[in-house]
């Protein structure tokens, strides 16, 4: 009984002693999400300044990432480098480790291969981004005379009224990046390539009214334009745990920037 | 006996009457119609649909192709992406590259594996 009464507290010990946040390196395997033909040396077939766009292409397949001008291509791996576990009491939790190996295949203006770099990533989503290509709102923004503004979490519901629409309290619509210039609203999806032109591409003389419709504690902005058609957008901000909550004053700001395009008496309060 | 053996086999013919064979995805055919120097940029677009990638102003249509082992069939992926914009190679095993001439006609064709 002695005996058992050490053990018991030889385990409470280690217990205490082990609580905490713990690390635990595993041998490097493909996550399963990312692709897994493009590996270290993936470059070493192609020869600078003679190999061309469509040689990469079509060795390597579709690429995750493009730069409008098609001068950058990306290529994604992603590995499972640990699992990480978080132990306090009766109480834990745990997860994956991810790193990312990204591929930046290089062109010149004649579609040239270049060179190719290669960058990694720790993060515990799966997925995780890094900023390595201009996103297609940015570029389309860079042709106009001036961006009013830019986001790069937001959600498009077309053809919703805001929170009036039927159902529309319950949808979330298409992410993407929102983005207003001094002459457009435009809206690309995640899903696009940046090379690709804007889902929704909108003149601000197009629009007949604009404002931010409420529910609760939500907000959304919404657009009418003359044609009929009406758009709603969700435009959200990092938060401090690490996830996005809608940005009011971001919507609002559009709100009033649209406002202050289209003729007064045709804006909505 | 013979009542609990006809039972049974009652029992058994109702079950095999409710099963259904499972629907495969692929189809084995799928690209079968693609041929270099003939196929037009039309063709493959009205049978595989719209590419998920276009490039070099439409010089070259890729295609996500997930595969069904089962018939050693193939079937078109929608593009798909994380929560984060980088899209994910879960479904789609494959990347199908058309690269078509200046008269829209097929000149290569490369049928990648990408994911394991």
């Amino acid at each position: 009984m002695k005996f058992f009464s050490v053990i018991v507290l030889v385990a409470l010990l280690l217990l205490l002693g082990t609580a905490g946040c713990l690390i635990i390196p595993v041998p490097h395997s493909d996550s399963g999400y990312a692709r897994t033909n493009v590996v270290a040396h993936a470059s070493d077939q192609f020869v600078p300044g003679r190999t061309t766009r469509e040689e990469v292409i079509v060795a390597l397949g579709e690429p995750d990432a493009v730069s409008r001008d098609e001068s950058q291509l990306a290529y994604r791996s992603e590995k499972v480098v640990a699992w990480w576990i978080i132990a306090g009491g009766y109480n834990a939790t745990g997860g994956t480790i991810y790193k990312n190996h990204f591929y930046i295949f290089e062109f010149d203006p004649s579609g040239r291969f270049q060179t190719v770099r290669e960058t990694g990533q720790l993060g515990m989503v799966q997925g995780a981004h890094e900023p390595l290509l201009n996103h297609p709102a940015f570029s389309f923004g860079n042709s106009k005379t001036t961006v009013a503004g830019t986001t790069q979490a937001a959600f498009w519901l077309r053809n919703v009224d805001g929170f009036r629409s039927k159902g529309a309290t319950s949808s979330l619509g298409e992410a993407g990046e929102f983005l207003l210039t001094e002459s457009n609203l435009a809206f690309t999806a995640d899903s696009q390539f940046a090379n690709a032109a804007p889902s929704l591409d909108l003149p601000l003389a197009s629009i007949v009214s604009v404002y931010v419709d409420k529910h609760l504690f939500m907000r959304r902005l919404v657009v009418h334009a003359d044609t009929g058609a009406v758009h709603t957008f969700q435009i959200l901000r990092p938060n401090s745990l690490g996830g996005v909550w809608q940005d009011k004053s971001a919507m609002q700001a559009a709100c009033d920037f649209i406002q202050s395009k289209i003729q007064p008496a045709r804006a909505s309060p | 006996m013979n009542s609990r053996f006809i039972l049974l086999l009652t029992v058994a013919l109702t079950l095999v009457g409710c099963a259904t064979a499972p629907q495969l995805k692929g189809s084995p055919g799928l690209l079968n119609f693609l041929a270099e120097g003939t196929t037009t940029r039309t063709e493959v677009i009205t049978t595989l649909g719209e590419p998920s990638g276009r490039f070099e102003s439409e010089k070259i249509l890729t295609y996500r192709l997930g595969f069904e082992p089962r018939n050693s069939g193939y079937f078109i992926v929608e593009r798909e992406a994380t929560a984060n914009g980088w899209p994910t190679w879960t479904a789609a095993k494959f990347s199908l590259v058309l690269v078509f001439d200046d008269h829209d006609v097929l000149r290569k064709r490369s049928l990648v594996k990408v994911n394991e």
